[in-house]
């Protein structure tokens, strides 16, 4: 390599290659909450798929407060994406869009329901689909 | 942006202007503790008011313009520091400026059982007014209890009445003699019990002065009392009044017991 020109080059599944593919609105309800705890799994992501989510709403039908807490894939505190301590019902944007990965699944989890409490969400998400 | 998660606390760093509102709701705060706050009736003129550096003091304000401090409720432990210490509460006046105060103590008991407790008055008169002009001072226990006299009427002196108070060592008695004779001087012995067991006898002696009710006959007399053991014997000496078959004279004396 020694004397060589390192020319850049596009890596495959940059941002460059994500067209817009459509808009979608996303709307879920948990199971009936057990152990203060009801949790949404949404299907993961197709590998060439990327969504940005604008806007969401989520709502419990808890007597007692609840939190809630976004994670992709996985209740995991690594794989946090947002949360609100007001989980019976919150509002969220994100301008430039909160990212949910191609592969990876969006979690719900409402925490300190009442049981038999169900939780709600619905989200304004742009789909990416890779070019 | 993400979750419009509710403020549920503001720490002092994140407030870098004030708040300005000028309204709170109605039941903000029931139920809350406020410390170390202002809080008072009215911004000025007469007031009550609860202010910070003065935790045990409940202001009130007259609003005179005069007014160098205002009334107060205090409690405090008097003495400060020690089993010693009294519980007090204090009632003071408000003070104007080149004036004085007057004030109601009142203190239990101390701790270690040195002092018991006390009502003080601290004012330049003290005043009793009733609904009548004979506004009754009605006292009871050791330190004012009021003895009645038991004199034995003689001549020129036929009727002798009156009631003796011990206040701590000292005997206040008030005697009213009535003449039947019109005595040029009288000696009149007074067998003054008290409420001690055995009654002490009353030592060293006290002035006593007397006034005839009717004026224009008499004037003011005195009396030296003389020491007779537990005799008292009441003298009158120079100025002795004209004193007429019918009058009344009246004595108030003070011994100081031994």
């Amino acid at each position: 390599m020694a004397g060589g020109i390192v020319l850049p080059r596009q890596i495959a599944g940059s941002a460059s290659g994500w067209q817009l593919a459509d808009y979608l609105t996303v709307r879920a309800r948990t199971d009936p909450a057990t152990g203060g705890r009801a949790v949404l799994e949404l299907d993961p992501l197709p590998g060439d798929v990327l969504w940005l989510v604008d806007h969401a709403v989520v709502a419990c039908t808890s007597s007692a407060p609840t939190s809630v807490r976004w994670y992709t894939t996985r209740e995991d505190p690594l794989n946090l994406l947002d949360g609100s301590s007001a989980g019976n019902f919150d509002v969220a944007d994100w301008p430039v869009g909160l990212q949910i990965e191609p592969g990876s699944a969006l979690v719900v989890v409402w925490s300190g329901a009442s049981d038999e409490a169900t939780g709600v969400m619905t989200a304004q998400v742009r789909v990416l689909r890779r070019g | 942006m993400g979750f419009r998660n509710p403020i549920t606390s503001l720490r002092a760093d994140q407030i870098t202007g004030q708040l300005e509102g000028t309204q709170i709701a109605a039941d903000a705060i029931d139920g809350k503790v406020i410390t170390g706050a202002t809080v008072q009736t009215a911004a000025s003129g007469p007031r009550v008011a609860l202010e910070p550096g003065w935790a045990s003091d409940v202001h009130l304000y007259v609003g005179d313009a005069q007014e160098s401090a205002p009334g107060t409720v205090r409690s405090a432990l008097l003495y400060g520091g020690g089993p010693a210490d009294l519980p007090a509460t204090q009632i003071t006046s408000p003070r104007l400026n080149g004036h004085t105060d007057a004030s109601l103590t009142l203190h239990g008991a101390s701790r270690d059982g040195s002092g018991s407790s006390q009502a003080v008055v601290t004012a330049g008169e003290i005043a009793l007014n009733g609904p009548t002009f004979a506004t009754e001072l009605t006292v009871s226990g050791k330190v004012s209890a009021g003895v009645p006299v038991s004199l034995t009427p003689f001549s020129p002196i036929s009727a002798v009445t009156g009631s003796v108070v011990r206040i701590g060592g000292h005997v206040i008695a008030t005697l009213l003699f009535t003449f039947n004779a019109p005595p040029t001087m009288f000696v009149a012995f007074a067998s003054i019990p008290v409420a001690d067991s055995p009654p002490k006898p009353f030592g060293g002696f006290g002035i006593a002065h007397g006034v005839a009710r009717n004026e224009t006959r008499g004037g003011v007399g005195f009396a030296r009392v003389l020491n007779d053991g537990v005799l008292g014997r009441l003298m009158l000496a120079e100025g002795a009044p004209t004193i007429l078959a019918g009058d009344q004279l009246s004595f108030s004396a003070a011994w100081i017991a031994n």
